[in-house]
């Protein structure tokens, strides 16, 4: 039988069966190359409107065909906003609709601007002043008087408004007659239009940073074109549509980077206190900053392009990580804008391309790499690094690659980090340093997160500025909001449209679209601060509205991001919205948004007390009911989410400066909160919880007394009543169970009972870093607690016993375990705490654990005063210190 | 024409069934490609293909445990690098690693390249175990890293980056290096058995040796040096013991490098240290030039003349000027020795009388001592 056409077609529908029926079945080698075809698809189209227009986008006019600045004049849109004023606000129906649509696509979704090429020419760009008028107008005529969101969708979705409302943003950004200055030019007009017209470029450019002059920026920019012609071509063959026009992206990075943080030249000479702060002899560092700044004034770009030839050459060449093509832009400014050698050697390209060379490894490496630097506080000459001259003598060795230099020399967690970050961004992977608590720590991107590096600490400064906030929170929300790319960008370019609108004078408008785009994306933060400032303005006398607007900044920014919110409230929000809140009742709504949307795994490591002390001022003086409300307020927030219990001690401690009956009152809603849950071991899941309750009230306690304690003044009488009565209460359970208490030693006690249980610990040289006032308490008791000063000569310890009484011994119970350094220690005691006679000296116990004083001569004293003499530099630190009355005296 | 259809329908039926089981089989090759993080790898273009297998040379093994079953004198030397991360890796893999001066270099060591990637599917994560079976990643996970491993699996050399193995243009530098450890190697083994003949002093001197070559000393060596001459009358175990890291924090009487607030240095008392341990020959170079440098450095603090400086720099150059710290001295030579010094008059002469009274106090001290010693000899 002869093999016929239809056997084919049988077969292929054989195949057809096959596959619908059972994918499984269907041959991988086809389904790869399926695959294979499918990464080589061109980009997706740009985000169509989520809610269609019964206009198709595809009739927008063309923008030469718009007119121009001829027929519209400012005048006719403020008639436009101003007839339908006041229509939509954050109630309104718009918004409200807005608000669904955007927020039922949760999907995070990376930005991908369409390719599209833009049609202002080179002569267009030579005037920059009318590009911006024929864009503002353009983009007027498009959106429409009043225009709804489904049409602001519709506007910003098409691929040529979008680059429109970019250009026009970069415009009005810029020092417009500096702008002029440079595109005059007529090589430098030729040789950015390309550029300026491509959309995902300018969009990039724009809004995957933070530009500021841009004028300075493109001169930059066409600088670089100027030094690498290749800058539009790419070197390598396997590369993906996403890693395409990479040279570009660097050199947008790059100027965008170094023109916000004033990386280069501006032709003046140095000023009198630039060359003091650089004089410092022998200090490579100084060195290199003098050098380079002087180099600046002659090559203004000098630096900047070392840097973007650096990561231009590296990639064409395959040297960096193979990932870094496919760097979302924010993520490649983090890279590319890595320090300069004008503030720091670890920045100079020397150095970042011998790290490139040597230092490659997988990103999750790279959070350990710190440790290939030895940590040396002192170097070979006996230098300490904290000196200049640590470096100094090595850096000949190795000159320009600092890098080598610090890991052959060492160094502490300074350069440890450095080390650790600037390896990582020599490769293309996204770091930055950052300063904890006495300590500098490094986040290097990995797995969609800053995983940080060499730390010690959760209150982290990055050394990066996030809208000009150098906070980890800042850096979170920046963070989760370029995540969320696509939305961003649309946020983004809504922003900007509000931006023009409100420029073009209608106010109304700008602040329809500014809502539009908080609603999008909550966490785009220059947004709020515009909608915010425009929205306190407008809505100064629409308190009810007002209050929408708190609801909302907190219910879409307080969850994930307290820190940001409270800032938002307090900075721009409360300033003018509890002045036109009538009544308290109103204002513990507004307070209550805050504290009711708080997110239970957020930790408080920032200054909440500074939100706090304004909501409490603004509840007005004489305000008890309004105020225990408050105190209220915070007490079952808390009680949900015990990590912001530093709201908690901040209440108690500030009822009990109130009065004392207001104090009573929140002491009763935390011993209630207390009560209501299980006893320490009872349930080991609520322990942690209660723990960090108790901890709280404690800490308000110490707060209480700290300034009382650390005078060396005598707590008046309600201080102390509260203050022990707090210690006692809740201490018990902060400090069971303590391992410390199980390793008293055993020693012969003095005839007498213990009196020093309730009595006050007070130290003249407070050491609040380290100690816990807490334990203070415990001290006195038999289970022994914790007392640890600051070191010095004669620091003094008083113990306020609970009662005058006959003293007939002391024992003090060192934490070393040894007490060979008391010989020159001695003890006082008084009747008022004013009037001191000397007991005695403390005994020599080198060879025991603790010190036992039999007091023969039994003084009258309620106050008892150890002084450590003037001889020796020493500090406090006891396990207990127990004070026996005489027997025999009774 | 009716005994036909049938015909076809079977025909129909047969080929479906042809259809359905030819793409059968190849369901068992589609598993292995399910990756690990299919999000990031689907939108991604095809990962760079792995090298494909040379043919089966004696000189080279397909993973480290094989490599060692096989290994000789000359041990075993692994290449490794990251094929979807580090493209220079992945082209020196061939242009460095699979060729003859490679095995040239490497004397007659087993040679084995790992891949360690960074989003590997299933396929590449066991290809990469596999390979890696029985070895450590390299120090930090850097790449390209050549690292070679005496025949029962001891690593005795790492080569990391372009500083060691070259640059792509310049790859004489890595066969430089892989030559000098190779022969190091060799060095090393033949110490260790005319170390075994000997014994006592020559036995130490024989092992010390061993421990100067550049490559890692084996485990256990300090200990045997102490062994051979527990009198130390070679001066060895006082060589291998030293630690300058030590005598520095000793004389700059720290525990942790950080300097207490109200140290001041003795500098007489540091320069004698210093000196008695330049003037100890058994010590190695570097360690003796670390004592050098110490005594700089205070010399420098306590702005002593420059032309002294600069002698003190030139002798502890004059000791080995091809150690870091030799290489160190000509330049600092320059820079330090003509150093204009900024104290005043009033600080120096703070400075003379503060070194007078540090003199004196030092004779008392020796005066009471000699009493005491005198005392103690007459009771």
């Amino acid at each position: 039988m002869k093999f016929r056409f239809y056997h084919l077609i049988i077969i292929l529908i054989g195949f057809c069966i096959g596959y619908v029926i059972s994918p499984t079945l269907f041959p991988y080698e086809l389904k790869k190359a399926i695959a294979d075809t499918q990464v080589d698809l061109p980009p997706l189209p740009p985000p169509t409107p989520l809610v269609q227009d019964e206009t198709p986008a595809d009739d927008t006019p063309e923008p030469d065909d718009t007119p121009i600045a001829d027929n519209e004049t400012p005048e006719d849109d403020i008639k436009d906003s101003e007839e339908e004023e006041d229509e939509t606000d954050l109630e309104g129906t718009d918004v409200k609709r807005m608000t669904r649509i955007t927020r039922e696509d949760n999907g995070r979704r990376p930005v991908n601007e369409e390719k599209f090429t833009g049609k202002l020419s080179p002569t267009n760009w030579r005037h920059p002043k009318q590009v911006q008028m024929r864009l503002a107008n353009a983009l007027r005529a498009r959106l429409g008087a009043n225009p709804k969101p489904e049409k602001v969708m519709q506007v910003i979705s098409n691929p040529e408004n979008r680059l429109m409302i970019a250009q026009w943003d970069m415009l009005s950004r810029a020092d417009i007659d500096s702008l002029t200055k440079l595109m005059n030019d007529r090589k430098v007009s030729e040789s950015l239009a390309p550029l300026l017209n491509d959309l995902p470029w300018v969009s990039s450019f724009v809004y995957d940073g933070e530009l500021t002059k841009p004028e300075i920026a493109l001169g930059m920019i066409y600088h670089f074109r100027q030094t690498d012609p290749n800058m539009d071509k790419d070197a390598l063959d396997d590369m993906t549509a996403v890693e395409r026009g990479v040279k570009r992206r660097i050199a947008a990075a790059v100027a965008v980077e170094f023109t916000r943080k004033q990386w280069y030249g501006d032709g003046r000479e140095l000023t009198e206190n630039e060359i003091k702060e650089l004089k410092d002899i022998g200090s490579p560092v100084s060195n290199n900053r003098r050098r380079n700044k002087d180099a600046a004034k002659k090559d203004t770009y000098r630096s900047a392009r070392e840097r973007y030839l650096l990561f231009a050459n590296g990639w064409d060449e395959g040297l960096l990580n193979s990932k870094f093509g496919k760097l979302p832009g924010w993520l490649m400014h983090f890279v590319c804008g890595w320090k300069s050698d004008m503030n720091s050697p670890f920045g100079s390209a020397t150095s970042l391309a011998w790290q490139r060379d040597n230092v490659s490894a997988r990103p999750a490496n790279y959070t350990g790499m710190a440790y290939q630097v030895s940590y040396l506080p002192l170097n070979a000459f006996g230098d300490t690094i904290f000196s200049a001259w640590y470096y100094e003598p090595f850096s000949v060795l190795d000159p320009g690659k600092h890098a080598k230099v610090v890991r052959d020399t060492g160094g502490v967690c300074g350069s440890l980090s450095h080390f650790g970050a600037s390896s990582a961004v020599a490769n293309g992977v996204p770091a930055f340093t950052m300063g904890e608590p006495g300590h500098c720590a490094y986040a290097v991107y990995h797995k969609g997160k800053w995983q940080p590096c060499n730390s010690i600490s959760e209150k982290r400064s990055p050394h990066w500025s996030c809208w000009g906030l150098y906070s980890w929170s800042a850096m979170s929300m920046y963070t989760d909001m370029y995540e969320d790319g696509a939305r961003t960008r649309d946020a983004q370019l809504i922003c900007s449209l509000a931006d023009m609108l409100a420029a073009t004078r209608r106010p109304n408008d700008a602040l329809k679209l500014y809502e539009m785009s908080v609603t999008m994306q909550p966490l785009y933060h220059p947004v709020w601060e515009h909608y915010l400032t425009t929205a306190a303005k407008s809505l100064k006398n629409k308190p009810s509205k007002f209050l929408g607007v708190n609801e909302f900044v907190c219910s879409s920014v307080a969850p994930k991001h307290p820190e940001m919110c409270s800032r938002y409230l307090t900075e721009i929000i409360y300033p003018t919205l509890l002045k036109a809140l009538r009544n308290n009742k109103q204002k513990l709504i507004a307070f209550g948004n805050y504290f009711e949307n708080l997110n239970e795994n957020e930790k408080a490591e920032w200054d909440m007390e500074v939100m706090l002390e304004q909501q409490y001022e603004a509840l007005g003086k004489q305000q008890h009911s309004a105020k225990e409300n408050y105190f209220r307020m915070i007490a079952e927030a808390v009680q949900k989410h015990p990590d912001f219990g530093i709201a908690l001690s901040w209440a108690v401690r500030k009822a009990f400066s109130e009065n004392k009956s207001m104090g009573e009152k929140v002491r009763g809603m935390v011993d209630k909160m207390l009560a209501d849950m299980p006893k320490i071991g009872e349930d080991p899941q609520a322990d942690a919880t209660r723990r960090l309750l108790n901890a709280s009230v404690v800490r308000a306690a110490e707060e209480m007394c700290k300034s009382s304690i650390s005078s060396n003044a005598r707590m008046n009488s309600r201080e102390k009543d509260h203050y022990i009565s707090l210690i006692n209460q809740y201490s018990k359970d902060y400090m069971t169970p303590d391992a410390d208490a199980k390793a008293m030693p055993k020693f012969a006690p003095p005839p007498g009972n213990i009196i020093s249980a309730g009595g006050v610990v007070m130290l003249d040289k407070y050491n609040p870093k380290q100690e816990n006032i807490v334990k203070h308490a415990a001290a006195l008791t038999p289970e022994g607690g914790h007392i640890l000063s600051e070191k010095g000569k004669h620091v003094k310890l008083i113990i306020e016993l609970p009662r005058r009484t006959y003293i007939g011994g002391l024992v003090i119970v060192p934490t070393s375990g040894t007490c060979a350094q008391y010989r020159e220690w001695f003890v006082e005691t008084s009747a008022d705490g004013k009037t001191w006679q000397l007991l005695q000296n403390l005994p020599d116990s080198s060879d025991r654990p603790c010190v036992i004083l039999d007091i023969k001569k039994c003084p009258n004293a309620k106050f008892i005063r150890i002084d450590s003499g003037a001889e020796q530099n020493q500090g406090i630190d006891f396990k207990a210190i127990l004070v026996y009355d005489n027997k025999k005296a009774k | 024409m009716t005994t036909r259809k049938p015909n076809k329908l079977w025909w129909t039926l047969g080929l479906c069934l042809l259809g359905a089981a030819l793409s059968a089989p190849a369901q068992e090759e589609a598993e292995p490609e399910i990756s690990d993080e299919p999000a990031a790898t689907e939108a991604e273009p095809a990962e760079p293909a792995t090298p494909p297998t040379p043919p089966r040379n004696p000189r080279r093994a397909a993973s480290f445990s094989e490599a060692l079953s096989e290994a000789g004198d000359d041990g075993v030397a692994v290449f490794c690098y990251g094929p979807d991360w580090n493209k220079r890796s992945l082209r020196m893999l061939k242009s460095f690693w699979q060729t003859p001066e490679a095995e040239a270099a490497t004397g007659n060591a087993i040679l084995v390249a790992v891949p360690y990637y960074e989003s590997p599917t299933f396929e590449q994560a066991a290809e990469s175990e596999n390979a890696a079976s029985g070895m450590n990643p390299p120090p930090f996970g850097v790449c390209p890293t050549v690292m070679l491993f005496t025949k029962d699996g001891t690593r005795y050399a790492n080569l990391p980056g372009t500083d060691f193995l070259g640059t792509e243009d310049s790859m004489e530098i890595g066969y430089k290096n892989l030559r000098e450890k190779i022969a190091a190697l060799r060095k090393q083994q033949e110490l260790l058995k005319q170390a075994e003949n000997a014994s006592g002093a020559e036995k130490a001197k024989l092992l010390s040796a061993v421990a100067d070559l550049p490559i890692e000393a084996p485990r256990g060596l300090v200990e045997r040096i102490k062994e051979a001459d527990p009198s130390d009358s070679s001066g060895m175990v006082r060589r291998n013991t030293f630690s300058a890291l030590a005598f520095l924090y000793e004389q700059m009487d720290t525990k942790d490098g950080f300097l207490k607030p109200d140290f001041v240095p003795d500098y007489k008392k540091m320069q004698d240290a210093c000196m008695k341990v330049i003037k100890d020959e058994a010590l190695r170079p570097m360690d003796r030039q670390a004592a050098y440098l110490l005594l700089i450095g205070q010399s420098r603090r306590e702005e002593i003349p420059p032309a002294k400086l600069k002698g003190l720099i030139n002798a502890c150059a004059k000791i080995d000027p091809q150690t870091r710290y030799g290489r160190l001295s000509p330049p600092l030579a320059t820079n330090w020795g003509n150093i204009k010094h900024t104290r005043t008059a009033e600080e120096k002469r703070e400075i003379r009388k503060r070194e007078r009274e540090q003199d004196k106090a030092r004779r008392d001290k020796a005066r009471d001592e000699k009493r005491a010693a005198k005392g103690a000899e007459v009771r």
